[in-house]
């Protein structure tokens, strides 16, 4: 909706929680216009959702990068993910 | 006499027969401190070995020369092998060398002390050139052995602390020869990975000549030129490689590498949570202030008014506030449905209550508008408002005393006066 403002979903977490901690700041502060103080809530509303769903992501993704002959490099599954033996744990 | 005299040419031959003759000599380890370094632009090394009593001449050709791991310095105390043999031209004898070593230290210690001094003299580890590592990357780069227990121990801790983070391997050779050149190439591929927001470059414990490969300017270089900021958890506690003091943050192992780069998501989400708060309180607090001072500045307007336009005037703040009530009402609406379009319907409450907020507040600003516009017209037309020292306006003589001070406003300006007597309203025609 903020023409000027990034586009949310390509934020990392920081610069999204960044964002969020300025607008906050902002309404703190008090002595901004009604339109703005809606607008801003609006908007740290969504980064905070952003926020919240990278940390829900499940689907991790193990990779390793692989050179093929043209020297290309790509990424292919990391197979047979390292099996975790509990007497090998290091803590 | 002349009869029997030798050539120098003979005299030298029997030295070095002589010489020749001791097999012990041709294979001798000797310690004694440098002195008279030269190296030649041949690529030879020429100097002196001596101690208290005696000194000998040395040389070191290139092809010995450039197996030295250590850079020597006059003053070093060092051991050298090699073979004693006469240099007949100049006529003396020199032990030539083939291997040097810093007495006390090895070599390879002694080359990687060396090292970390001349790349700090460089600035290679400087702090400004450390960079800050991300609260929660997407993704990060792991820079180690495909078969290694550092990799294992990463994916343990990634997925214990946050399993939101991916983990991509860039797969090095991280021991023995050649081992710097694919750990740098690694380095170099981590940098190209999409989304990748941070590199691990980690390795299990191992003797000081196993992490050789983390001691070398290669690695280090490649360090610093990496585009991301690198996490270094090399061998032990106790050992800090050069690739340590280059790395943007030295953690002590691998799995704790991995923990500067997943961070605890239980504790992110709280922190998110203590923010949502804030971020609605914010919101709220902000319009009720603007409310309060509104209602403040409407307080003050009905003190002022002179009474006969009081009535007119509430009235007329009456009908401009039904018909902002009105405009406000169908304004908010419309931004909370944008809203709940935007953040999903549990946020309709909050939305609820900065509709009521908003609607005080913009009610209020314009209440205060009129109050600047108000009096102001009446003093316009000649009339003066009276006010006590507290402020309230004198609008019965009675409540004033011969005495008492109090301020005038007129069109431009306020006067201050003095009572010098009170009239009740019935002597006002005499």
């Amino acid at each position: 909706m903020n023409s000027e403002s990034p586009d949310i979903s390509v934020l990392s977490y920081e610069a999204a929680l960044g964002e969020l901690d300025a607008l906050i700041d902002k309404l703190e502060r008090g002595s901004i216009p009604l339109e703005e103080a809606i607008s801003a809530y609006e908007r740290g509303a969504r980064l905070a959702q952003h926020c919240a769903a990278l940390l829900d992501r499940t689907e991790r993704r193990v990779t390793q990068l692989v050179v093929s002959a043209d020297g290309s490099i790509s990424e292919r599954p990391l197979e047979a993910p390292a099996r975790v033996d509990p007497d090998d744990v290091p803590f | 006499m002349s009869a029997a005299a030798l050539s120098v040419s003979e005299l030298t031959g029997l030295v070095t027969e002589a010489v020749a003759a001791r097999p012990e000599l041709e294979d001798v380890l000797v310690e004694g401190e440098l002195s008279n370094l030269k190296a030649h632009s041949s690529g030879h090394l020429y100097f002196t070995l001596k101690d208290a009593r005696a000194a000998l001449s040395c040389v070191c050709f290139r092809t010995n020369a450039l197996r030295v791991a250590f850079a020597p310095e006059n003053g070093m105390t060092v051991v050298a092998h090699g073979s004693v043999q006469v240099y007949g031209q100049q006529g003396r004898y020199q032990l030539y060398v083939d291997r040097i070593e810093p007495s006390g230290i090895g070599a390879l210690a002694l080359a990687t002390e060396q090292l970390k001094k001349r790349l700090a003299g460089e600035g290679l580890f400087d702090e400004v050139r450390k960079r800050r590592l991300p609260l929660l990357p997407r993704r990060v780069v792991v820079v180690t052995s495909r078969s290694g227990a550092a990799l294992r121990d990463v994916l343990t801790v990634a997925s214990r602390r946050a399993p939101c983070v991916d983990v991509v391997l860039s797969p090095a050779t991280v021991q023995g020869e050649g081992a710097a050149d694919t750990i740098a190439l690694a380095l170099r591929r981590a940098g190209t990975v999409r989304g990748a927001e941070a590199v691990l470059l980690v390795r299990g414990g191992g003797s000081f000549e196993d992490l050789m490969p983390f001691n070398s300017e290669t690695v280090a270089r490649a360090i610093r030129a990496c585009r991301l900021p690198v996490v270094t958890g090399i061998g032990h506690e106790t050992d800090t490689t050069v690739a340590d003091l280059a790395a943007d943050r030295r953690a002590a192992t691998p799995s704790a590498a991995a923990e500067t780069v997943a961070p605890d998501v239980t504790q992110l989400r709280s922190d998110l949570a203590a923010r949502w708060l804030r971020l609605g309180h914010a919101v709220r607090s902000g319009l009720a202030l603007k409310r309060r001072s509104a209602e403040r500045l409407a307080a003050r307007l009905s003190r002022l008014s002179p009474g006969n336009r009081v009535a007119a005037m509430r009235q007329d703040v009456d009908r401009r506030s039904t018909l902002l009530q009105r405009a406000l009402l169908h304004e908010i609406a419309a931004k909370r449905h944008r809203l709940d379009l935007a953040v999903g319907g549990e946020r309709l409450q909050r939305a609820a209550r900065a509709v009521v907020a908003a609607r005080s507040a913009g009610i209020a600003t314009r209440r205060a508008r009129l109050e600047a516009l108000s009096p102001h017209r009446t003093l316009e037309r000649g009339y003066s408002i009276t006010l006590t020292a507290s402020g309230s306006a004198v609008t019965d003589a009675t409540s004033v005393s011969p005495g008492q001070r109090l301020r005038t406003l007129v069109r431009s300006g306020e006067l201050e006066s003095d009572v010098v007597s009170v009239s009740p309203a019935g002597d006002r025609s005499a």
